[in-house]
């Protein structure tokens, strides 16, 4: 349980606005440990997106390192970077990001055909994902026809189909009610305890921290953990 | 390459579009005639007709193609396989726009038409290749 699972050092991120670099990430250091729920909260724009992609391998730091599940990603290539993000990372869009032709099946699919899983077992697999999120009936749906809370758990299944390490979910509750938003954090929950999986949620909600073991804020570009938010 | 079987829902994706689908079929209906019918001017305006039609959905398919992108490299897709996804989409929609000229072009000049189909292809892998470098 004391693993440590991520690991930021001194992580800097600049974006260059109207010609000027601007720092978003100013020397960012935390450590999360293995099967962890840690929430990441600030306000719009502090740069939470980017950080949580900087983890997920998305995007690459100008300084510092990021440490996932062993493997130091700041020193890797896009291919082996992709390959992290098949197996050891699963990433969750604020929008889900699932592809609105291929139906709920099809969507959770995407990650075992990338890691080249044979036909029966990704059938398998699968199967259970959707009866894991509730959504047994609904295979053959196409997105547009979930409720928002359904698209995210969709997003989830999809995010666990290669049980990665670490799912990192980028402002997961933001379009849902708050009774679907209570929904979605229990089965991160349940993913953690099920499968020992390490979550980061970035949010702006602060209720959503009540459903974290521990709080970072970021603000100003600098990250500081808060024991009793 | 890995994933490389993560092409095939992907052209399911791109044939469920309506829009793919409406334009392939009244391409494909514009190339018989104009095949058919030799070079006459009818055959040059229905062909053009059939590339503007299709030119028109082209933006909502261009939309697709870029959340497909996103997909598949949230999900560990390859550099190499997002590429070729892209590829993929940019062939069928660039096909299905200029086969219709194409064919009408053939009856005077045969380069015309095979230039008629590379030249938009290659502009549209220049600019795919810019979403690859941007996501």
């Amino acid at each position: 349980m004391s693993e440590i699972v991520v690991a930021l050092r001194d992580v800097w991120k600049y974006y260059t606005i109207e010609s000027r670099p601007v720092a978003v990430l100013r020397g960012v250091s935390a450590t999360i440990k293995r099967g962890e729920i840690v929430g990441i909260h600030g306000p719009s724009g502090a740069g939470k997106t980017t950080l949580l992609k900087i983890m997920a391998g998305l995007e690459k730091p100008d300084r510092g390192e990021v440490v996932v599940d062993g493997y130091l990603l700041t020193a890797l290539d896009d291919k082996a970077l992709a390959t992290l993000r098949n197996t050891v990372i699963g990433f969750v869009p604020q929008d889900a990001g699932l592809i609105e032709e291929l139906t709920v099946f099809e969507n959770i699919e995407l990650p075992l055909l990338i890691a080249g899983v044979d036909k029966e077992e990704r059938r398998k697999r699968v199967e259970e994902l959707i009866e894991y999120i509730g959504l047994r009936g609904r295979e053959k749906a196409l997105p547009k026809y979930l409720s928002g809370g359904e698209r995210q758990r969709v997003a989830i299944a999809r995010a666990l189909a290669n049980t990665p390490s670490v799912i990192l979910a980028d402002e997961p509750t933001a379009n849902l009610d708050w009774a679907n938003a209570k929904r979605v954090l229990q089965l991160f929950d349940r993913i953690r305890r099920d499968f020992g999986t390490t979550i980061v949620i970035v949010t702006h909600d602060p209720r959503v921290l009540e459903f974290t073991d521990r709080k970072f804020l970021l603000e100003d570009g600098l990250l500081r953990e808060i024991p009793g938010l | 390459m890995r994933g490389v079987g993560a092409l095939a829902p992907l052209l399911r994706a791109i044939y469920r579009l309506p829009s793919i689908r409406y334009a392939i079929l009244f391409s494909l209906v514009a190339s018989i005639y104009t095949l058919a019918m030799g070079s006459p001017s009818s055959s040059y305006i229905l062909a053009g007709l059939a590339t503007l039609f299709a030119l028109s959905l082209s933006h909502a398919d261009s939309r697709t193609a870029r959340s497909i992108a996103r997909a598949l490299w949230i999900c560990g897709a390859t550099p190499g396989l997002v590429r070729l996804s892209l590829y993929s989409i940019a062939i069928v929609r660039c096909f299905v726009a200029v086969a219709p000229l194409s064919a009408a072009s053939a009856h005077i000049c045969a380069p015309a038409a095979i230039a008629i189909v590379i030249a938009p292809l290659l502009v549209s892998v220049a600019t795919e290749e810019r979403v690859v470098r941007r996501l």
